[in-house]
């Protein structure tokens, strides 16, 4: 099923699609929920940022490619030269360079790294977004508690759901534009508008009311929704992004988008994801970053600046993440292929101590200096880090207790301002 | 114009990856992604090397060398050096805040053009190093040819404009050759990567690739003819959208183009391309090539990277090493 496919609905898969979505819409504070003001901004770079022309620098070594490493505001820690403004920010950021995880596929990769990679007990989990949002539930009354921002068509993104069920999907704006179908057609008077959503609810309460539906009920917070969203219109419409902040995120997807996610996060919206495509560099990958990287730093460093000046880093924690990094060996094509062995994150903000590296790699990059984290224990820091601790909370399937994040695995005591007992 | 039989001969292996490879006849230079210039002999089929200049420290990316020993080297970190027998001539760290795309030699021998990715075309003296005129020409610039006759230098950008000068740095001409570049999601893609001007003096020879996605890159190899004034003469798409770019070429003596083309890892072709008639006559694989040079009238030597350079994670020769990649010398025969 296509959420997101956009005019071509039929009633039925409307329904459906609403029906999947409404949780999202949820006024209670979800089930075993915590208590927390935290948010999550996450920063997905779809296809492998490499960690060599990033968070990571090799120059001079066999491997390093041919830009320089730049010193940042934080002394001894160096970043690319391609990130010359983010590097004014390291003080509110915390790098990881020792990860090192398991798929070096995309079709694995992308929803493993998301899931956090748990041990296999024959369900999906539910993406890091739609987790947090799950357990934090919605921070403003009216906005869904999990929203992503992303290239190409919008929609609720069930997929990422897994055994939580559409119920909990992410509402995205493609292009970070309105949903399809949420204004009235031109062609319809208000008043008659009107008449019909007064039908509708009408029979939408009958039919609850006759049949218990819970598809009915859907429909009906999925329009309240839609409503929500005309208001709130501010939220998603570009053209009401101030120019003077377009120039400072960039005037490009990537940083429009991280712009809107500023709102969003503003707004209330307790999970809100940035995806980011094109980053999976096999060809012609050192020109590609000189054009892809800067876009990356301009719109990341005006986000880093505005959540700080507002005061926002105290309860936002933002997460760079990649499916993984890319090969230290330079392919016939001048490319990067892909690399879990030993790549680079990024965090900031709220429950992480900023201004430090965590991890090393080994002077040409080729693998881990010591001991190294796999994504379970980035998520078990993510979680301690937005007020979730893992060890007190678990899901509930289908009268299965399952872990939040893999039970092999810690919170990295490092990264966490307020690390629990069973960090390392 | 007869269609060429290439052979490609043993190929020689090289210690490290290289970035460029120029020729003076026999004698080769090649820039290294260590910053060292290698130079090597095509003695008959074998090649061998004669030593090396150090001093650079990124990627060095644009090279020549004059008859005499003269050598300029550019690289990635915006430095210049040249060399003169086995001493360093003069050394310019910093000549510019990035890369230094490439680098051409006057035909006078008077002055280097160095080409830059902050958009400055330079033109430094050879026997000191000094700056003789620069001129902002606002894109990266991506290649550089001079004329013949030295009266002219031909410069290409990232998004496909070619300007030409006069040999004091003023603008004579400037046009766009449009489908050499392409932004595909967030990533530019494409530019004019290398210039020639044809046998006649007058037609210029812009190759690179017609862009169709980032990532991967794939691209349709490109040369594309024009006069002086920027007519478009002749277009020739060499190959399908996994072939990549037409990075290098040189001229043969007998009047036609050696060009060579490198896709997805593992492929790519010599193609001999008749550039005033517009036609590409005979074409070879070859692994993974990115720089040719014309050795003789039967012999040429293209630089390429190793077979099975590509892969996913950590992959390791047969002892359990994690190996990068290395640079070969294919020499080619062609009759």
């Amino acid at each position: 099923m296509n959420c997101g496919m956009q005019h071509s609905l039929s009633r039925r898969s409307w329904m459906s699609c609403m029906g999947a979505a409404t949780a999202s819409l949820a006024r209670a504070a979800p089930s075993g929920g915590v208590s927390s003001d935290r948010q999550l901004l996450l920063v997905w770079l779809d296809g492998g940022l490499s960690q060599l022309e990033s968070w990571d620098p090799k120059p001079g070594t066999r491997f390093g490619g041919p830009f320089r490493s730049i010193p940042s505001v934080v002394s001894g820690i160096r970043i690319s030269e391609l990130m010359p403004q983010t590097a004014r920010h390291t003080n509110k950021l915390a790098l990881i360079r020792n990860l090192c995880t398991q798929d070096n596929s995309h079709s694995a990769g992308v929803a493993r790294i998301q899931r956090g990679d748990p041990k296999n007990r024959g369900v999906d989990y539910p993406y890091l977004n739609v987790a947090s949002a799950r357990w934090l539930g919605p921070k403003a009354v009216e906005l869904p508690a999990s929203m992503v921002i992303k290239p190409g068509n919008g929609g609720f993104l069930v997929n990422e759901t897994g055994f939580l069920g559409p119920r909990h999907a992410a509402l995205a704006l493609g292009d970070g534009k309105p949903p399809a179908l949420l204004d009235r057609p031109a062609d319809l008077a208000a008043a008659e508008d009107d008449l019909r959503l007064s039908l509708r609810d009408t029979l939408d309460r009958m039919g609850a009311t006759a049949r218990g539906s819970s598809l009915a009920l859907a429909n009906t917070e999925t329009f309240k929704l839609a409503e929500t969203l005309r208001r709130r219109r501010d939220l998603f419409d570009p053209a009401r992004l101030s120019r003077n902040d377009i120039e400072r995120y960039g005037d490009t997807d990537l940083g429009r988008h991280l712009l809107q996610a500023r709102g969003l996060l503003e707004a209330g919206v307790r999970s809100v994801k940035v995806i980011s495509y094109g980053w999976d560099s096999h060809g012609d990958h050192f020109n590609g970053s000189m054009s892809l990287m800067p876009q990356f730093d301009r719109g990341l460093s005006a986000l880093l600046d505005d959540l700080g000046n507002r005061g926002m880093l105290d309860h936002v924690l933002v997460v760079v993440l990649s499916e993984f990094g890319r090969t230290p060996r330079i392919n016939g094509h001048l490319g990067r292929d892909h690399w879990p062995e030993a790549w680079s994150a990024a965090m900031a903000g709220a429950g992480i101590v900023p201004g430090q590296v965590v991890g090393e790699t080994v002077a040409d990059g080729s693998e881990v200096k010591g001991d190294s984290y796999d994504i379970g224990h980035l998520f078990h820091t993510i979680f301690y880090a937005l007020g979730i601790s893992t060890s007190a909370i678990h899901y509930e399937q289908s009268g299965q207790p399952l872990p939040l994040a893999h039970e092999g695995m810690y919170p990295i005591k490092a990264l966490l301002r307020k690390p629990p007992e069973n960090a390392r | 114009m007869k269609p060429a039989v290439f052979k490609l001969q043993k190929p020689v292996p090289l210690d490290a990856q290289m970035a460029c490879l120029r020729g003076d006849g026999p004698n080769l230079i090649a820039g290294g992604f260590d910053g060292v210039a290698r130079r090597y002999r095509a003695d008959g089929m074998s090649i061998v090397t004669t030593g090396a200049f150090n001093g650079l420290t990124g990627w060095l990316t644009g090279i020549d060398q004059l008859p005499g020993g003269f050598v300029v080297g550019v690289d990635s970190h915006g430095n210049a050096m040249s060399w003169k027998g086995d001493a360093r001539l003069w050394s310019r760290p910093s000549l510019s805040a990035g890369w230094l795309r490439a680098a051409a030699n006057s035909p006078d021998g008077k002055f280097v053009a160095i080409a830059a990715r902050d958009g400055f075309l330079r033109l430094l003296r050879t026997d000191t190093g000094a700056t003789h005129k620069e001129l902002s020409l606002g894109d990266d610039l991506m290649s550089l040819a001079w004329s013949r006759d030295g009266s002219r230098l031909a410069v290409g950008n990232l998004h496909g404009s070619v300007v030409v000068l006069s040999s004091s740095l003023t603008v004579t001409v400037k046009f766009d050759i449009p489908g050499f570049f392409k932004i595909d999601r967030l990533q530019a893609v494409g530019g004019i990567r290398r210039l020639a001007w044809g046998p006649d003096d007058a037609t210029l020879v812009a190759m690179g690739a017609e862009p169709r996605t980032g990532g991967f890159v794939q691209a349709i190899p490109r040369v594309a003819v024009t006069d002086a004034q920027g007519k478009l003469m002749h277009d020739l798409k060499l190959g399908g959208e996994n072939e990549g770019f037409a990075l290098d070429s040189g001229w043969h003596p007998d009047g036609w183009l050696a060009v060579v083309t490198s896709g997805q890892p593992g492929t790519g072709k010599i193609h001999q391309i008749d550039v005033l008639s517009g036609k590409a006559l005979a074409s070879v694989p070859v692994v993974n090539p990115h720089g040719i040079t014309m050795v003789s009238r039967q012999l040429m030597v293209v630089l390429a990277t190793n077979a099975n350079s590509s892969g996913n994670g950590k992959v390791k020769d047969s002892g359990g090493t994690y190996r990068g990649n290395h640079s070969v010398l294919q020499p080619v025969t062609a009759v």
